[in-house]
């Protein structure tokens, strides 16, 4: 990947805690945090305006569920890579955001280390 | 379903293409030399007729001298003449095969050629019509007289034809002859040239059918090789799967099984793999419908490419799976299974198959496993070394004197004479109560570690107690539990030995225990039965969630020789009274009752020969009905018994062995042996046991106890 380029990072988590943990954790110098969602609904309206192309997508969050989240924002914008960063209570939900069309899981709670290595790899796949 | 077409492989043709070109290329070369093999045959042959034609102006001459010999003697001409037009015809049909055969031999073009053929038929024409001219006559050239024959007209005219064309013979001779010679040199240069090309295309035509040869032995070798090559690399490939300790196998866009796996996939998945048959079927007898769904969806995500293979491994949901084997002798075989998928990189075109690896884990599991229970025993030693710091050392050594005797005294129950179940059950009692004792002080001390491994014990007593008939047999994991317990115990003997040495008498263990634990450690001198008492009671209140207070009265006065048979009784007495007698705070304030219970412990002198022990407590009184029910159900009393039972028998059947009513069973108390040892000891004593209980009120036990050395304690002790 060039390193001009840049992704635009969009985080979507209902805590606060984790939202803020996510954006300070990151440190790639190609990628921009370009927004932050609490719910799968204000990450579609933020989506419309400031075009991510990179999202860290909780699971359970009020008004809209991680997973219908990525379904819309895979339909909007088929490239989007999307990282499901989740507690692993259950493989088969997270099995479902996958097929749904995220490109790889990252379990709660993780290090700095592993969400970037992580982010790296969602770049590449 | 639809498959990448196998990018081609240009090198593998290569021989082929080589081979096609050689063959081409011999071939021209062939039809070239045939070509020129054709135009040598034609040149050739017109060489030859140009030669046979140059005698043939010389012919001519002869032949017309032998007409004007022939005229001058009178003789017959015909046959000289008719020969001319034959041969000059000849002439005529030679040259037309001359140019044929000079077109055969690609002559017709050559301009040399062409100017000499030129000249030849120049010369010839210019002859030719002289020749028609003498052959052209007919009829006799005489006339027959008396004189003798004379030419005629014909005759002169004929002589005249014949001279002309003697007259013109030399010169034609000469341009005929020169023409068909330079024709003659014409042809053999061009024979010349035809062989040398022939020759030539020969030479390169074997030096390409050589060199393909060459080639062909050169690629049938190479080929050779590459076969050798192949079949090397084919073992190699056999042999590291032969090898391999994972199960490898492959997996197609159908998720069915490829041609080739590893040995170890057989012995790891305990069954025989078929080719192409699906992987869906190789995992559904190992795992639950559920997992099963969940894997098949999980593998199929990696078909996915915008999935990221290394940021799926944690949801892979057989990453850890315990699978049954049915076991060759029988019964099943429980084994941990992980299994790994990689997208296989192709080196032609894009991946066409997943790579499984599935590795038993089972000795990993198995280490973790026993990881996590030596890190628990690790934790359980330093609960226990906590615990027993917290116990002064002459206490503690006295517990283990105390209970190292019990045990002792359980083993010698154990050995005594006497195989019949009476016997048995009797001996299983005796045991019970000793190790309820044990139980007892360990709990009493707050050596929550030691009572529990106690109370496993008296568990296992437990359960031989409840079964229908025993026999010897039966107590041999009793005697090896014993002895661990015992062993454990002597462990627990040298830390309070060592305890004894660091701790300085009379003090306390402030310098060697967390301030928590130093403000309950006590001091080194073993205490008092009213304080171990106190203790004991607050232990129990504490683990009962029940608040007890303890008061004594005389304990002091106890004699010394009943000081260790007391401690045991009122102990016991305590302890049972705090967890059955004694109700819960809410029960109590719902009662009308203070919150905080009363146990009062006394010790009177009733005479100069008997004493009084009293344990008293303000708690709900003796259910008589769960009493009477319980020794019913248990079989110690017979329904027609219980009917005439009054209610001071009812209360005595709490000291049967094996009488418990508490519904839950604890460390403390609950097991039914409590009060049956205190029966036990009482009478050991010579002495008696009286019950008095209000219900909802009090419940007080009196033991009436002779005085030690009097006559009854004598008589009882014989």
């Amino acid at each position: 990947m060039n390193a001009a380029c840049t992704h635009r990072l969009m985080i979507v988590d209902d805590s606060n805690i984790m939202r803020r943990k996510i954006e300070r954790s990151q440190e790639l110098p190609n990628v921009e945090v370009v927004g932050t969602a609490g719910n799968g609904r204000e990450a579609l309206e933020l989506h419309a305006t400031s075009r991510p192309t990179l999202v860290t997508m909780d699971l359970t969050m009020p008004e809209m569920d991680g997973i219908e989240c990525v379904e819309q924002l895979v339909g909007r914008d088929p490239d989007i890579r999307i990282l499901v960063i989740s507690a692993l209570a259950d493989k088969a939900t997270a099995i479902e955001a996958l097929e749904k069309g995220a490109s790889g899981f990252l379990c709660k709670p993780f290090t700095e280390r592993q969400l970037n290595e992580a982010l790296v790899k969602l770049i590449e796949s | 379903m639809k498959r990448a077409r196998p990018r081609f492989d240009f090198s593998q043709l290569l021989p082929v293409v080589v081979a096609t070109s050689f063959a081409a290329v011999l071939t021209l070369l062939l039809t070239l030399g045939i070509q020129r093999a054709s135009q040598l045959q034609s040149a050739s042959a017109a060489l030859q007729l140009a030669s046979e034609l140059r005698s043939l102006p010389q012919y001519f001459g002869t032949e017309l001298t032998l007409v004007q010999r022939g005229l001058e003697a009178r003789t017959f001409v015909g046959e000289p003449l008719a020969d001319i037009t034959t041969a000059q015809d000849g002439f005529d049909k030679a040259l037309v095969r001359i140019d044929a055969d000079l077109e055969a031999a690609g002559l017709g073009g050559s301009a040399d050629i062409q100017r000499i053929r030129g000249a030849l038929d120049a010369a010839w024409l210019r002859f030719s019509p002289l020749l028609t001219a003498v052959g052209g006559h007919q009829g006799s050239p005489y006339s027959d007289t008396l004189a003798g024959s004379r030419l005629n007209a014909k005759g002169r005219a004929l002589k005249a034809d014949v001279d002309e064309a003697l007259a013109a013979h030399a010169a034609a001779t000469r341009d005929v002859g020169g023409a068909l010679k330079d024709l003659a040199a014409g042809l053999q240069d061009s024979v010349g040239d035809r062989g040398r090309s022939l020759r030539t295309f020969l030479v390169i035509g074997a030096a390409v059918a050589a060199l393909l040869l060459a080639l062909m032995l050169y690629f049938a070798v190479r080929s050779r090789r590459a076969s050798a090559d192949a079949r090397r690399a084919e073992r190699q490939v056999a042999d590291i799967l032969g090898t391999v300790r994972e199960g490898l196998f492959l997996l197609d866009r159908n998720l069915s099984l490829g041609a080739v796996h590893s040995a170890s996939l057989t012995r790891i998945l305990h069954t025989e793999i078929v080719r192409d048959s699906s992987f869906e079927d190789l995992l559904r007898p190992l795992v639950p419908a559920k997992t099963l769904a969940t894997a098949m969806k999980f593998v199929n995500l990696l078909w996915k490419e915008k999935v990221h293979e290394d940021l799926i491994d944690t949801v892979n949901p057989l990453s850890q799976i315990e699978v049954q084997f049915a076991r060759t002798g029988g019964g099943t075989e429980s084994r941990h299974l992980s299994f790994a998928f990689r997208r296989v990189k192709s080196v032609v075109g894009p991946g066409e198959h997943l790579l499984g690896i599935v590795t038993d884990v089972t000795d990993r599991v198995q280490i973790s496993h026993e990881l996590e229970q030596a890190k628990a025993e690790n934790q359980a030693q330093l609960d226990l070394v906590l615990q027993l710091l917290r116990v002064p050392a002459a206490q503690l050594q006295s517990f283990v004197r105390d209970s190292d005797m019990a045990l002792r005294k359980s083993n010698a129950i154990l050995k005594q004479p006497g195989r019949e179940e009476s016997e048995l059950r009797a001996k299983l009692n005796g045991v019970f109560r000793e190790v309820h004792t044990v139980k007892g002080e360990a709990s009493a001390l707050a050596l929550t570690s030691i009572a529990a491994r106690v109370h496993q014990l008296e568990g296992s007593l437990v359960a031989l107690r409840e079964r229908a008939s025993i026999d010897g047999n039966d107590f041999i994991p009793v005697v090896v539990k014993l002895d661990e317990l015992m062993s454990y115990l002597a462990g627990v003997g040298q830390f309070a030995d060592r305890l004894s040495e660091v701790q300085p008498k009379g003090d306390t263990l402030k310098s060697v225990v967390p301030p928590l634990l130093a403000s309950q450690v006590l001091t080194t001198e073993e205490p008092s039965l009213e304080q171990f008492l106190a203790q004991v009671v607050r232990e129990t209140a504490t683990a009962h969630a029940k608040r007890v207070a303890v008061s004594c009265n005389g304990l002091e006065l106890i004699p010394a020789p009943w000081r260790r048979a007391a401690r045991d009784i009122v102990i016991h007495m305590a302890r049972n009274a705090v967890v059955h007698g004694i109700e819960s705070p809410e029960k109590r304030l719902a009662a009308s009752k203070p919150e905080t219970a009363a146990i009062r412990v006394s010790f009177e002198s009733t005479g100069a020969e008997s004493f009084v022990l009293t344990v008293e407590d303000d708690g709900q009184g003796l259910p008589y009905e769960r009493i009477l029910d319980t020794a019913l159900r248990k079989g110690l009393v017979s329904p027609a018994d219980a009917a005439r039972m009054e209610r001071p028998a009812v209360y005595g059947l709490i000291f049967r062995p094996g009488f418990s009513t508490a519904t839950e069973v604890t460390e403390h108390a609950g097991r039914g042996v409590g009060l049956d040892a205190v029966s036990q000891t009482v009478r050991g004593l010579g002495g008696s046991i009286g019950i008095a209980t209000a219900d909802g009120k009090f419940t007080r036990f009196r033991m009436k106890l002779p005085a030690p050395g009097s006559k009854s304690a004598a008589t009882s002790a014989a």
